[in-house]
C-alpha cells in the first residue's frame, strides 16, 4: 500500500515536473531570451554604485538651495555623471537611466515659465510622469513587467493602506501646518487632483523605477533606503527642516511597503490619501 | 507634503539652462558617433534605453530654438 502511494506521488511528482519544463518551454519560445550580465558586481563596487547615484541625485538638489546659479551647473554636471555611469557599466545602467530622470525633470523646471507654486509643481510631475511612462516603456520592450507579489487578500491590504495614508496625513498636519501653504489661490478642488497625480508620479519614479532597477543590484533594503533618500531629497525647501524630515518619515514607510509588497496601487493609495487628508485638515481648519 | 522646487526659474537661469541642455546634447552625440558609429548593431541596441531622456533634451533645445527666433 505505502509503495503504491509512494510510486503515485513519485508519478504525480514527475507529471508536475514534466508540464512545468513544459511550460518554461513556452515561455522561453514565447519570449526572447534574456541577456544575463558578464559578471556579478563585488560587494565594494555594489556600495560604489549606490554612492554614486544618491550623489547625483542629492546634490544638485542641495546646490539650488544653496546657490541655483551654481546648482544649474551642477544638475548638469549629475546628468553628465550618470548618463556615464550608465554607459560604462551594464549592471548600473536601468539604474543610472531612471535616477537621471530627476536632473533632467530639474533642467525642464528650470526652462519652462512658471507665474505660480502650482503651475511649478504641475510642470515638474508632469515631465515625470512622461518620462516614467517612456522609461518603462523602452525598459519593458523585451520583457514584460515583473508581476506583483501580491496576489490574494488584494482588499483586505487596501483599506490598510489607507489607514495608513490618513495617520501620515495626520502627521503631515500636526508638522507642517505652521509652514506656509504653497498654492494660495488655487482652487482646493484643483489641488486634490494634482495631489491624486502628483502621487501617482512619485510613486513610479521613486518605487516603481528607482526602488525596483536598485534592488536588482544591491540588496533590497538598501535599495528602499535609497529610494527614500531620493524621495527626501526633492522635499528639500528654503527655511524650514520639516518637509524634509516629514519627507524622509513619509518616504520610509512607502519604501517599506514597496519592499514587502512590490505593489503600486498599495503605495500610491497610502500617497495620495496621505495628501489628501493633509489638505482636508488643512481646508477644515486653517485655510476657512 | 508638496513639492517646493528651490528656485525660481529666472530669466538668466533659464538662459543657461538652454544653454547647458544644448552643450550636454552636442557632447552626447560626439560620443555616439566616436563609441557607436562602426559597432555592431547588437552592441548598440542598449542605446535605445537613452531615448526618452534625450527625446526631452531635444524638446528643450527646440524650445530654445523657439525662444530665440522669437526674441529675434
Amino acid at each position: 500500500m505505502a509503495t503504491t502511494v509512494k510510486k503515485r506521488t513519485t508519478s504525480t511528482k514527475a507529471k508536475t515536473k514534466a508540464s512545468s519544463a513544459k511550460k518554461v518551454t513556452k515561455r522561453q519560445a514565447s519570449k526572447p531570451v534574456r541577456r544575463q550580465p558578464k559578471k556579478s558586481l563585488t560587494y565594494s563596487t555594489k556600495a560604489w554604485i549606490a554612492a554614486y547615484v544618491v550623489a547625483a541625485i542629492v546634490v544638485p538638489q542641495v546646490t539650488l538651495l544653496w546657490r541655483p546659479l551654481v546648482g544649474v551647473y551642477a544638475t548638469v554636471a549629475a546628468l553628465a555623471a550618470l548618463l556615464i555611469l550608465a554607459l560604462r557599466s551594464e549592471q548600473a545602467r536601468r539604474l543610472a537611466i531612471v535616477a537621471a530622470i530627476l536632473p533632467v525633470t530639474l533642467l525642464v523646471s528650470l526652462s519652462l515659465p512658471q507665474p505660480d507654486a502650482f503651475s511649478q509643481a504641475g510642470e515638474f510631475y508632469s515631465t515625470v510622469l512622461l518620462l516614467v511612462i517612456m522609461c518603462n516603456y523602452t525598459f519593458s520592450f523585451h520583457e514584460p513587467l515583473d508581476l506583483s507579489v501580491l496576489r490574494k487578500q488584494y482588499w483586505l491590504v487596501l483599506p490598510l493602506m489607507v489607514v495608513i495614508g490618513e495617520v501620515l496625513g495626520a502627521l503631515g498636519y500636526g508638522a507642517l501646518h505652521s509652514t506656509a501653504y504653497i498654492f494660495h489661490g488655487v482652487p482646493t478642488y484643483l489641488v486634490a487632483i494634482g495631489a491624486v497625480i502628483f502621487a501617482v508620479a512619485e510613486e513610479l519614479l521613486f518605487r516603481g523605477l528607482i526602488q525596483q532597477h536598485a534592488s536588482k543590484i544591491v540588496h533590497p533594503m538598501v535599495a528602499a533606503a535609497l529610494a527614500a533618500a531620493a524621495y527626501t531629497t526633492v522635499y528639500v525647501a528654503h527655511g524650514t527642516i520639516l518637509p524634509a524630515v516629514f519627507a524622509l518619515l513619509s518616504g520610509t514607510v512607502l519604501s517599506t511597503i514597496y519592499y514587502f509588497k512590490q505593489n503600486l496601487v498599495l503605495t500610491t493609495t497610502a500617497n495620495a490619501v496621505m495628501k489628501l487628508s493633509y489638505l482636508g485638515l488643512l481646508a477644515t481648519f486653517v485655510l476657512r | 507634503m508638496f513639492l517646493q522646487l528651490p528656485f525660481h526659474a529666472a530669466a538668466n537661469l533659464q538662459r543657461t539652462v538652454l544653454t547647458l541642455n544644448t552643450v550636454i546634447l552636442i557632447a552626447a552625440l560626439i560620443v555616439v558617433e566616436l563609441v557607436y558609429a562602426d559597432a555592431p548593431k547588437e552592441k548598440r541596441a542598449h542605446l535605445k534605453h537613452f531615448y526618452p531622456l534625450f527625446l526631452v533634451l531635444g524638446g528643450l533645445l527646440v524650445y530654445a530654438i523657439y525662444k530665440q527666433v522669437r526674441a529675434s
